[in-house]
C-alpha cells in the first residue's frame, strides 16, 4: 500500500510523486494542518493512484469531528446521520425491546455504526479535495482548521444526538394516552417527568387535533353552503358536459357494432397505417368476444368528453400561461394540486356538488387529466425559438398572426403529446370514476374487486389497456405530418 | 408622409444608444457625464453597452455595410431600424420618418411594406415549404394565396431556387437557405433591405457566389441596403460604404479606399492590414504631384516614352502598365498631367506604407 501516510511521505523523497512547489504550496496554506498526508493524498487522487482501502484515519476515530474541524460540512452531516443511526438503532436493541429482537437491532446498530464510519473515512479525503478546488476558485469557501468549528459541530452533536437517542429506546404515547395523562394531571395525579416528556416531544404535536377539527367543520359547512348557493351554476356545468357526453355516446354507443368495428379499423389505417389498423381490429375483437363491447363504448365515449374538455380547456390556458409568466406561477401550483390531490378527496365534494352519475365523473377525470394538456401546451409555445418569432415580427405579424402561424403550428407536436397523455390519464380514471356511478368498464373492475372476481377483474382490466392503446395509437398516428 | 426628396437619406441613424439591463437611463446618464468605458458600466451598473452615440446616412440605393467583431453591436444596431430594439436614448428616421413615434399598426405596416429582412441565423419557418417562407411576407399584410404564390415565385427563381417551392426548409442546404431567407425579405418588394450577416455561416465558395449573386440582384432592383458583415473582404466587395464598430461605435464611417487609405485609428489599421489593395486604391492617392516630382530631381522625364492613366485607375491596372515600360507613369487628368507613379512610389501604394 503506496498511500498510507508515511508511505506518501516515502514517495515525496522518490521525486515522482512530488507536485510542482506552487500547489505544495497552496495545499499546506489550504490545510493548515498535516499539510503533507493531504499534500500527498492530493496527487494521488490526481494521478487517480488511491487504492481502494485507502481511509482518512483522522476521519475515522474522530468521525463528524474531522468534518467539523476542517470545515467540510457535508462530511459531518453524512458522519452524523450514520453515527446516530447506529447509535439508535444499538439504544432500542438495549432499551426499548430487549425480548423483540433486541440483539438483532444491536448488532445492526454496531454494523452500520462501523460501516458508517468507514464509508467517510474512506471518501473524506475525496470530499475534501472536493473542498480544495473550491476554495481555489473562491477563498472564502473554508479552509485549515478550526477550533470554534469544532465547537459548532459539538453543540450540534449535543443539541440531536441524544434526543435521537433516546426517542429510539421510547415507545411513542398515542394521542390517547397522552390526554389521560393530561386529565390525570388536571386532577392532581403523580405523573412522570419521563411520560409527560413523551407525550410533548415524541409523536403527534400536542396541539394539532385541536386545530384540525374546527377548521374541518368549518370547511363542511362551507361545502354545505356552496351546494345550496350555486345549485343553477353546478346544475349548468352538468348540463354542459351532458351535453358532451350525449353526443359522442351517440357516436359511439348508438352506432351498430359492426359500422363501429368497421369505422375505427378504417380510421386507424387511413391515421397510421396498416399495423395499427390489424391491432385495432384484434383489440375491437377481443372486446366483442368477452362481451365488453357496449361497455367499452361508453368507456370510450366518457373518455373522448373528458379529452375534448380537458382540449377546449388545457390548450386556451396553456397559451394564456405561455404568455404571461405571472399567470403561470399562480397556474401552476394549481396544477400540482390537481394532479396530486388523491382523486378520492375531490371525488367526495364533487357528488355534493354534481349528484353521482357520469358528469361528475367526467368532471373528476377532467380535473386530473387537465394538468399535463396545460403544460405541454405551455412547454409547446414557449419553446418555439426566439429567432423565429422574431423574423415573424420583422415582416410584420401581429400578436394574433404570431400565434396562429408561428406559435401553433410550432407547438402542435407538443400538444398533440398533451392530448396523448390526457387520454391515457382519463383512461386510468376509469374505475375510480365508476365509484360514482359513471358505468363503462370501470363498473366490470369494481364489481370484480367487490366479489373478488380475479377472472372479470382481469379480463374488464386487459379490456380497459387495450381501448387506452387504440385510442393512443390512433393520436400518435395522426401526429405524424406525412399521414395527415 | 415621408419626403424622398432626390438625395434625401432613407435610413438616418441619429446619436442612437442602446443599454441593455434594469438600470439603463442610470448607466446611460453616468456615460455622458463621466465618459465611462463599456467595461466599467458593466461593472457599476450590471449594464452591456450595445450601441453607443452612432449615426449615420443610408442614400437611396446605396449598399451600406456595417463592419465589426463579434459582440461589437451590428445586430443590435441593425434591429433598431424597424424597431425590434427600442433605443435608450436617440432618434431613427425611414424616408423622414421617426420610427419611434410610430403606433403598433403604423409599426406593422412599417415592417410588412417597407422593410425586408435576413437574419444571422436564417430563422425560416421550419413548418412552411419554401414557397410558404417566401410568401410570408405577404400572407400577413393579407395577399390572396393566388397573388402570394405567384409572386414567391417568381422571387424563387431570381435567387435561382426554381424547383424547389414545394419543399421543407429541413431538405435544403445551409446555402439554399440563406437564399430562402434573401427571397423571403424580397418578396414583398421592400424598400430597404436589412441584412444581418447574411453569408457568414456559409464556406468561402458559397459565400462568394452569393455575394456576386446579391450585387447582381442589387444592380437591378437598386434597394437601400444595410449589410452587417464581419469580415472587411466581404464589407469591401459589398458595400459603397462602410462603418466600422468597436464596442457599440462607430469609428469610422467612409468609402472602402478611404477606410484602407486613411484608417481612423489603431483598430481600424489592423482591420485592413492584410487586405489587398490593388483594387481599393486609385491612382489619385499613390501619385506624386509632378511639381514635387520634378522638385525631388525628376528633371530628366521624357513626357512621349511614359505610360499615361487618369487619377481613378486602380493599382492593379497600374501595375500592368508599370510592367511594359521603364518609366514612370505619368497620370493625366483631361488631358493635363496632374501627377507622377513612380514604381517605388507603386510598390509602396501596394504595400499600404508611404
Ligand atoms: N438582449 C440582450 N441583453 C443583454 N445584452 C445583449 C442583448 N443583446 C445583445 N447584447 C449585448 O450587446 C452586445 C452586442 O451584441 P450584438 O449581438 O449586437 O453583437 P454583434 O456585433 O451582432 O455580434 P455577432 O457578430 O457575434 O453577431 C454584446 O456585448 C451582447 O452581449
Ligand atoms: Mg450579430
Amino acid at each position: 500500500m503506496t498511500d498510507t501516510p508515511a508511505d506518501a511521505e516515502l514517495g515525496l523523497e522518490t521525486g515522482d510523486t512530488t507536485p510542482s512547489l506552487q500547489e505544495r504550496k497552496l495545499v499546506s496554506e489550504f490545510a493548515g494542518d498535516k499539510a503533507d498526508y493531504y499534500g500527498d493524498t492530493f496527487v494521488h487522487l490526481q494521478q487517480n493512484r488511491l487504492s481502494a482501502t485507502h481511509v482518512n484515519r483522522s476521519a475515522l476515530l474522530a468521525g463528524p469531528f474531522w468534518g467539523a474541524r476542517r470545515g467540510n460540512w457535508t462530511h459531518f452531516w453524512i458522519a452524523l446521520l450514520l453515527d446516530v443511526s447506529g447509535l439508535m438503532l444499538m439504544a432500542r436493541g438495549l432499551f426499548a425491546d430487549p425480548e423483540k429482537s433486541g440483539e438483532f437491532n444491536l448488532l445492526w446498530g454496531i454494523a452500520v455504526f462501523i460501516c458508517g464510519r468507514l464509508l467517510t473515512a474512506r471518501f473524506a479525503d475525496q470530499l475534501y479535495y472536493r473542498q480544495y478546488q473550491s476554495w481555489r476558485i473562491d477563498r472564502a469557501v473554508n479552509a485549515g482548521v478550526s477550533a470554534s468549528r469544532i465547537q459548532v459541530g459539538l453543540a450540534l452533536i449535543l443539541a440531536l444526538g441524544p434526543m435521537l437517542v433516546y426517542r429510539a429506546t421510547q415507545i411513542a404515547p398515542t394521542l390517547r394516552e397522552c390526554k389521560r395523562m393530561w386529565r390525570a394531571m388536571g386532577k392532581g395525579d403523580e405523573v412522570s417527568v419521563g411520560d409527560r416528556f413523551n407525550c410533548w416531544v415524541i409523536g403527534e404535536v400536542p396541539i394539532g387535533k385541536n386545530i384540525q377539527q374546527p377548521v374541518a367543520g368549518g370547511i363542511n359547512d362551507f361545502i354545505d353552503w356552496m351546494t345550496i348557493t350555486f345549485v343553477t351554476f353546478f346544475d349548468a356545468i352538468t348540463i354542459g358536459i351532458r351535453g358532451v357526453l350525449n353526443l359522442l355516446e351517440l357516436i359511439f354507443v348508438g352506432t351498430p357494432w359492426p359500422v363501429m368495428a368497421f369505422m375505427l379499423v378504417l380510421v386507424a389505417w387511413r391515421t397510421a397505417g396498416k399495423n395499427v389498423a390489424i391491432f385495432t381490429g384484434l383489440a375491437l375483437f377481443y372486446l366483442g368476444m368477452f362481451g365488453f363491447w357496449q361497455k367499452s363504448m361508453s368507456t370510450l365515449s366518457l373518455v373522448g368528453a373528458a379529452t375534448l374538455i380537458c382540449v377546449l380547456l388545457g390548450v386556451p390556458i396553456g397559451i394564456w400561461c405561455a404568455k404571461s409568466p405571472r399567470i403561470y406561477a399562480f397556474i401552476r401550483p394549481v396544477l400540482d394540486i390537481m394532479q396530486t390531490l388523491p382523486s378520492f378527496v375531490y371525488l367526495i365534494p364533487a357528488i355534493a356538488f354534481f349528484g353521482v352519475g357520469k358528469p361528475p365523473g367526467i368532471l373528476a377525470t377532467v380535473i386530473f387529466a387537465l394538468p399535463p394538456m396545460v403544460r405541454l401546451t405551455v412547454l409547446g409555445i414557449t419553446q418555439v425559438p426566439e429567432s423565429v418569432k422574431e423574423a415573424a415580427l420583422a415582416f410584420g405579424a401581429t400578436p394574433r398572426q404570431l400565434l396562429w402561424k408561428v406559435e401553433l403550428p410550432l407547438a402542435v407536436t407538443s400538444i398533440m403529446t398533451g392530448i396523448n397523455q390526457t387520454i391515457m390519464m382519463s383512461l386510468s380514471m376509469v374505475v375510480v370514476a365508476a365509484l360514482i356511478a359513471a358505468k363503462g368498464l370501470g363498473e366490470d373492475v369494481l364489481f370484480a374487486l367487490q366479489h373478488v372476481e380475479h377472472g372479470l377483474g382481469l379480463l374488464a382490466g386487459a379490456a380497459i389497456a387495450l381501448c387506452a392503446m387504440i385510442m393512443d395509437r390512433i393520436v400518435q398516428g395522426a401526429r405524424k405530418p406525412d399521414n395527415s | 408622409m415621408g419626403n424622398t426628396d432626390a438625395g434625401a437619406p432613407v435610413i438616418e441613424v441619429r446619436s442612437v444608444w442602446k443599454i441593455f439591463g434594469s438600470r439603463a437611463d442610470e448607466a446611460l446618464e453616468a456615460i455622458r457625464r463621466d465618459n465611462l468605458t463599456k467595461t466599467d458600466v458593466l461593472k457599476q451598473f450590471g449594464c452591456v453597452v450595445g450601441v453607443a452615440d452612432a449615426s449615420f446616412a443610408v442614400g437611396q440605393g446605396e449598399i451600406f455595410c456595417i463592419m465589426g467583431l463579434s459582440g461589437s453591436g451590428k445586430s443590435t444596431l441593425v434591429r433598431h431600424i424597424n424597431r425590434l430594439i427600442e433605443p435608450t436614448s436617440g432618434e431613427i428616421f425611414l424616408n423622414g420618418r421617426d420610427v419611434n413615434v410610430l403606433n403598433d399598426e403604423e409599426l406593422r405596416q412599417l415592417r410588412a411594406e417597407t422593410i425586408g429582412m435576413v437574419f444571422q441565423n436564417m430563422a425560416l419557418l421550419p413548418h412552411r415549404t419554401v414557397r410558404d417562407n417566401v410568401g410570408f411576407a405577404l400572407e400577413l399584410r393579407g395577399v390572396d394565396s393566388y397573388q402570394r404564390s405567384i409572386a414567391a415565385d417568381e422571387t424563387i427563381a431570381k435567387v435561382d431556387l426554381t424547383g424547389y417551392g414545394d419543399r421543407y426548409p429541413s431538405e435544403l442546404s445551409g446555402g439554399m437557405q440563406q437564399r430562402v431567407g434573401l427571397a423571403r425579405a424580397l418578396a414583398a418588394d421592400p424598400d430597404i433591405l436589412l441584412m444581418d450577416e447574411p453569408f457568414s455561416a456559409l464556406d468561402p465558395l458559397i459565400r462568394r457566389q452569393l455575394q456576386d449573386e446579391f450585387l447582381a440582384l442589387s444592380r437591378v432592383m437598386h434597394k437601400t441596403t444595410l449589410f452587417i458583415t464581419h469580415d472587411l473582404d466581404e464589407a469591401i466587395r459589398m458595400g459603397s460604404r462602410i462603418a466600422i464598430m468597436k464596442d457599440g461605435v462607430i469609428v469610422q464611417i467612409g468609402t472602402p479606399e478611404d477606410i484602407v487609405t486613411k484608417p481612423a485609428d489603431e483598430y481600424v489599421s489592423d482591420f485592413v492590414a492584410g487586405i489587398s489593395r490593388l483594387k481599393l486604391v486609385f491612382a489619385h492617392t499613390v501619385m506624386q504631384p509632378l511639381e514635387a516630382y520634378k522638385a525631388n530631381g525628376g528633371n530628366g522625364l521624357d513626357e512621349t516614352l511614359c505610360p499615361v492613366a487618369d487619377p481613378e485607375t486602380d493599382l492593379n491596372a497600374l501595375v500592368d502598365l508599370s510592367v511594359d515600360s521603364e518609366h514612370p507613369i505619368l497620370i493625366k487628368d483631361d488631358g493635363n498631367t496632374v501627377g507622377v507613379v513612380t514604381k517605388t512610389a507603386l510598390l509602396r501604394g501596394i504595400q499600404g506604407e508611404p
